[in-house]
């Protein structure tokens, strides 16, 4: 029970934790400078157009009422607004887009991991040898490199120059048919449908903002994965297992057991980070996820786009943590017990 | 709703301002999640264009994004057009005749579309249009006269870009333009103006199917706004198939227009945000057309097998703002000695790798009445230039800010250029950089000493372009200029059909503008068409955009 | 940069030597020539640190010769950084131009050469605020926080605060906080400030937290020394450690974030060098095949950063008492096979 009595407190300050971003993010969006009206009908419109299409906005009235209008839609009819670049509802717009870039982060942190963990464990156990000193320059390198360098590097390399993978122009090649919407992830969708096509062609595409991305988280997680065994192979209980005899094999088993809280703590905040963090890859891959279209949004002073995709992204994360903190309770008997 | 007859109206603009904002906004459009479209289509008569964007609103009353243009011109035939002659320099593309020709009505060569024939009074106050009889729209409905009159009724209660060429052709009373007849329609001015015939070939005077828009008019609604914002109700030769903005729009030929059914029958027009992405596409032949590329891509493309790249000139200029309102701009020495030290022929060399022309005068050079005898600024020379600011009081120099576009690739290298050259000669130059989607705003809002703009006016008249840009109650004239020997000569050449006058007229505008400055003159880019070198037909037309209609695959 | 979400894992996750009475060691003595002694005695063990792990001292090398191009950039660069050149546009990399030209004729090198300047500038300017403020109220958060009643009502709200600041998107905010001000480097330092002081909120509360546990903070308290006289004096430099390791990661990070801004284009203005604006001019022109413009700016931001992470890497190491241990260790034993 006390993992409910847990969720539940956390439960209660969700609903004030999202109020407060959207509070926040509405008033800071509210101050960039760009006239919605003016930017919507073009430069003829008449001032009586403007004016109405200003009070149809809600746009003459103050800003805190202007807040509340907002979140009663929000609340009552789930209704985001309206992006005046795309023309469409912001909730359409987010549920094409939110899905491409959940895929690419959620592909790109399993290879994050796959790079990261075997790493870090080896370089934890083995700590003087080659491995070791590789893990230290990887980890503190994939942390240096800048995500849109490295992405434009690999275009260069195994695009122009090599010619191994499709140009960098989205999810899709042109003229592949999509398969319908069930998840919004293509590989999933395409495998449903069995659209083998759609499938090599997403996959295809997918391969160098997946290697970007991977290459780069792969860093933290090595670092933490390494930092977190080391620590645990230096404890009592790890020294005691190697000095009662038991073979390699297990006492890293226990030890990176005893890991994994670390381990899930990094991948849930690069996860946090990435929603809108990878903006950067997904521009220089014209992917069409979510963070671009904050980005552009912001840029453009398209305001609707940004609260939604801030609102999103941030129900996201505290749906990511409470699932961590879950997770903890359930490998870690000390937070249990 | 008022209407405002003084200048005061925002003109349309075939601003690439606008069309960046669109540009810029919507760099959004995954690779290719259309919604189930089958595109195995027929090469033959299926053309693909890769374009930096869809249309936003297809209602030329109010839209001037880039993609717009394409779809007003596939969609709606106006009433009349211009003839069509090969250009001297690329025999594979035709350009429209915009040259003088005092001897027929109107003094243009015209062609007829929905009109069959025209009579131009000897006044010059009316004319009448006899309309083409049979002639269907995309909805089933048949053309007459009252479509004529509604649209440009539609223009006057509205006031938008339509309600500026109200203005332009002194048109301000509803019962101006009228029906005689089922098929007969006439516009009768106060007085003679010599565009009333000239503005009707302009890409944003289609006529709509006033039948079909009446029915689906509401109280609040009257003329259709909403429909026509997502819809097409019109007479050309293309009708809507469907449109997802953001991703794409199709166009399909219709079987029943009355010139016959269109050669490229399907037109799939795909949004693609990055130029570089938009000529790779075209390199490996998944599309037939890209729009709007930088100009080295360009040069990339020309070793590409199956591609033909060609430019030619066009009715494009650059230019930068110098606000005549804002210090040290308010004088006439400053603003000269700014155009003596612009870098002209490098930046024609290095950012537009000779793709593009200085722009010699202040109004397009393919235009009658076009004069580069007042230029001066040729040659860079920055000794007079420093003269001329120690002279206008400003001794060593100052400092002083240029904006410029951020979704426009070519501004930002030009401006660096400026900038070092500026510095040779004491001005100091802090650049100032705007997002796309609110660069317009900055440039009509009038509070930067000096700002880029792109802009192409598009009736080919003197009179035309001088009023937009020079006339100080003008809502173009975003520099501030205001001569009142320059007003008075723009007035009078607006109120007579005199051609020989009104040329005579213009040319001493443009000796006043030119040394006087209220521009730094800049660059007029080419238009450059990318395509397959199978696909044959190109039209070049001063709207800057291109007709899906003309094309065809060579066999 | 950790986000920790968990009062009791913030205490657990930061500092494992709570319970060891030795944790104070860093006591700074009272004399000027004992003062003198311990910063000599430190600089000796940092020099044998760099020579027992060569990577440190790679990380220093790199950060002296970042810092010393800002500072003497005139000298060292061949050309001039900001001023066009248009005869000798899109030069690939020759003996002229080392690392070739970019669209404007502009050297590459040179400009490489004089973007610490700005990078530097903003990233240091930006983390120095954030760690003042950032620990300063993390600091009186985490004394406070058991304290009981009002005050630690107060560091709940801070804390779901910072919770919220930390759930926005760091971009979206970042470039939302330049496009409202303008595009200036002050407020490009603002964002970093404003985006970073979290994470020394957190880091300096839940090390104030462990710390204020201690005896001698206790026994301060009991004499009666006033609370802030205690922070300041005792659980501030006590609580250092972490913070200054913090510190050289997040100045590399935050020369990627002002990268990556310039290159979404709500950066430096043009034409100032500034590594992420320079790859951004230059992205149009890798499809082109004209690399030379992103590549090499990419590099010389991955080193620097590098170099600050090795920096970094390095403060931890000797701020940790058990690390400190570990790596004595480990040089007694190289020294042991070395004679």
């Amino acid at each position: 029970m006390r993992i409910m009595r847990y969720i539940g407190k956390r439960m209660i300050f969700i609903g004030p934790q999202l109020l407060g971003i959207i509070l926040v993010s509405f008033f800071l969006v509210k101050l960039i400078p760009g006239d919605p009206a003016v930017m919507m009908l073009g430069p003829m419109a008449s001032e009586s157009t403007l004016e109405e299409l200003r009070a149809d906005m809600g746009l003459n009235l103050s800003v805190p009422q202007q807040f509340l209008i907002y979140i009663e839609n929000l609340v009552l009819h789930g209704d985001l607004g309206r992006s005046w670049q795309t023309t469409r509802p912001v909730t359409e717009d987010l549920f094409l887009r939110m899905p491409a870039t959940l895929e690419l982060i959620t592909l790109g942190l399993i290879l994050g991991l796959l790079i990261g963990v075997p790493l870090g464990v080896g370089a934890a156990y083995l700590k003087r040898g080659i491995l070791a000193k590789f893990s230290d320059y990887y980890g503190l390198l994939a942390g240096a490199l800048p995500d849109f360098w490295l992405a434009l590097v690999l275009i260069f390399f195994f695009y122009t120059i090599l010619g191994w993978v499709p140009p960098p122009l989205g999810r899709l090649d042109f003229f592949t048919i999509p398969p319908p919407t069930i998840t919004g992830a293509l590989l999933i969708d395409s495998l449903l449908d069995g659209n083998w096509q759609a499938l090599s062609s997403a996959a295809g595409h997918l391969i160098l903002p997946v290697l970007t991305l991977g290459l780069i988280s792969g860093g933290p997680i090595l670092k933490m994965t390494q930092s977190t065994m080391d620590r645990m192979l230096e404890s009592d209980y790890s020294r005691y297992e190697e000095m009662c005899g038991l073979p390699k094999a297990i006492i890293i088993r226990h030890a990176l057991r005893n890991s994994l809280p670390s381990v899930v703590t990094i991948v849930s905040v690069l996860y946090g980070f990435l929603i809108g963090g990878a903006v950067l890859v997904e521009i220089v891959f014209s992917w069409g996820g979510a963070g671009q279209y904050a980005v552009q949004g912001v840029l453009n002073a398209d305001i609707n786009p940004v609260l939604g995709f801030v609102f999103f992204s941030a129900v996201l994360s505290l749906i990511i943590y409470l699932i961590v903190d879950l997770i903890y309770f359930a490998i870690d008997p000390r937070v249990r017990g | 709703m008022s209407k405002d007859s003084s200048h005061t109206f925002k003109v349309s603009r075939r601003t690439i301002l606008k069309g960046s904002a669109a540009v810029a906004g919507a760099a959004l459009a995954p690779g290719a999640l259309s919604l189930g479209q089958a595109q195995a289509q027929d090469r033959a008569n299926t053309m693909v264009v890769a374009a930096p964007a869809t249309p936003q609103s297809l209602d030329s009353e109010y839209d001037v994004s880039l993609g717009t243009f394409e779809a007003v011109a596939c969609l709606y035939d106006g009433l009349v057009a211009f003839e069509k002659k090969p250009d001297a320099g690329v025999p594979t593309a035709s350009r429209e005749d915009i040259t003088d020709y005092p001897d027929k009505p109107g003094g243009v060569n015209l062609v007829g579309k929905l009109a069959e024939s025209w009579e131009v009074d000897p006044n010059g106050t009316s004319v009448k249009f006899h309309m083409r009889k049979g002639v269907k729209s995309n909805w089933g409905n048949e053309l007459t006269a009252e479509d004529v009159v509604w649209t440009w009724h539609r223009k006057l209660a509205l006031g938008a870009i339509g309600g500026f060429y109200c203005n332009t052709i002194d048109l301000t009373r509803p019962e101006q333009v009228k029906a005689e007849g089922s098929h007969t329609v006439s516009f009768n001015l106060d007085n003679p103006n010599p565009l009333l015939l000239k503005l009707q070939p302009n890409l944003y005077n289609p006529i709509y199917d006033s039948t079909k828009l009446k029915e689906v008019a509401t109280d609040e609604d009257p003329w259709g706004r909403s429909f026509l914002e997502n819809n097409s109700a019109g007479f050309g030769p293309y009708e809507l198939a469907s449109l997802v903005r953001g991703q794409q729009a199709v166009y399909k030929g219709r079987a029943d227009y009355y010139g016959g059914k269109p050669a490229m029958e399907n037109v799939i027009f795909k949004e693609v945000p990055t130029s570089a992405n938009r000529a790779q596409l075209l390199q490996g032949g998944a599309v037939d057309i890209a729009q709007y590329l930088q100009p080295l891509e360009i040069i990339a493309l020309r070793n590409a097998p199956n591609v033909a790249v060609e430019t030619i000139q066009a009715t494009f200029m650059i230019w930068i703002e110098l606000n005549a309102k804002m210090e040290p701009f308010d004088s006439i020495d400053v603003r000269r000695a700014m155009n003596f030290a612009f870098p002209q022929e490098q930046i024609v060399k290095t950012v537009f790798q000779d793709l593009a022309s200085p722009l010699t005068a202040c109004m397009p050079d393919l235009y009658p009445g076009y004069n580069d005898d007042y230029w001066e600024y040729g040659k860079q020379d920055l000794d007079l230039a420093r003269e001329l600011i120690k002279g206008a009081g400003h001794g060593d120099g100052f400092t002083t800010s240029l904006s410029y576009n951020a979704g426009d690739p070519v501004q930002e290298p030009m401006a660096i250029l400026y900038q070092s050259a500026l510095r040779e000669i004491g001005v100091n130059l802090e650049l100032n950089k705007i997002p796309a989607a609110t660069f317009y705003n900055n440039v009509s809002e009038r509070k930067q000493p000096m700002i880029f703009y792109v802009d192409s006016p598009w009736c080919p008249d003197p009179g035309y372009s001088m009023n937009l840009y020079f006339h100080s109650k003008s809502f173009i004239n975003y520099s501030n200029y205001e001569n009142a020997r320059v007003d008075e000569l723009i007035d009078g050449a607006a109120k007579t059909n005199d051609q020989a006058a009104r040329l005579e007229m213009m040319d001493e505008v443009q000796k006043h503008v030119m040394r006087e400055a209220p521009w730094v003159f800049g660059i007029s880019p080419g238009y450059t068409m990318a395509r397959s070198k199978d696909l044959m037909g190109w039209t070049y037309y001063t709207s800057n955009n291109m007709r899906f209609q003309d094309f065809y695959r060579a066999s | 940069m950790t986000h920790i979400s968990d009062d009791d894992a913030d205490a657990r996750a930061t500092n494992p030597d709570a319970s060891d009475p030795d944790a104070h060691v860093g006591r700074r003595p009272s004399t000027i020539g004992g003062r003198a002694q311990v910063f000599l005695q430190g600089f000796r063990f940092l020099l044998a640190v760099l020579r027992a792990r060569p990577m440190f001292a790679v990380g220093y090398g790199i950060v002296v010769s970042v810092i010393v191009m800002a500072i003497f950039a005139p000298l060292i660069a061949p050309y001039p950084p900001e001023t066009a050149n248009p005869t000798d546009f899109l030069q690939p990399p020759s003996w002229r131009h080392l690392l070739g030209t970019d669209a404007t004729g502009m050297d590459i090198f040179s400009r490489i050469i004089y973007a610490p300047r700005i990078d530097l500038t903003i990233a240091i300017a930006g983390t120095a605020i954030s760690a003042v403020v950032g620990s300063l109220i993390g600091a009186t958060v985490g004394y406070y926080q058991e304290v009981g009643g009002a005050p630690s009502f107060f560091s709940g709200v801070v804390m779901r605060s910072a919770d919220v600041l930390q759930a926005f998107p760091v971009f979206v905010f970042a470039i939302a906080l330049v496009a409202i001000f303008g595009q200036s480097l002050q407020s490009i330092i603002a964002a970093i400030a404003f985006l970073n002081i979290p994470i020394y909120l957190r880091l300096m509360r839940s090390q104030v937290m462990s710390i204020r546990r201690m005896r001698f903070v206790e026994a301060s308290y009991v004499a009666g020394t006033p609370d802030r006289f205690i922070i300041l004096r005792h659980v501030i430099p006590n609580s250092m450690a972490p913070v200054l390791a913090q510190l050289s990661v997040n100045i590399g990070w935050s020369v990627l974030l002002t990268a990556g801004l310039s290159f979404v284009g709500a950066g430096v203005v043009a034409p100032t060098p500034e590594w992420g604006s320079m790859i951004a001019m230059g992205f149009q022109n890798i499809i082109t095949g004209q690399w030379w413009p992103s590549v090499f700016p990419g590099i010389a931001l991955a080193v620097t950063v590098f170099g600050f992470a090795l920096v970094g890497a390095s403060v931890e190491v000797l701020a940790d008492p058990a690390r400190r241990r570990a790596l004595s260790g480990n040089m007694r034993q190289h020294r042991a096979k070395e004679s």
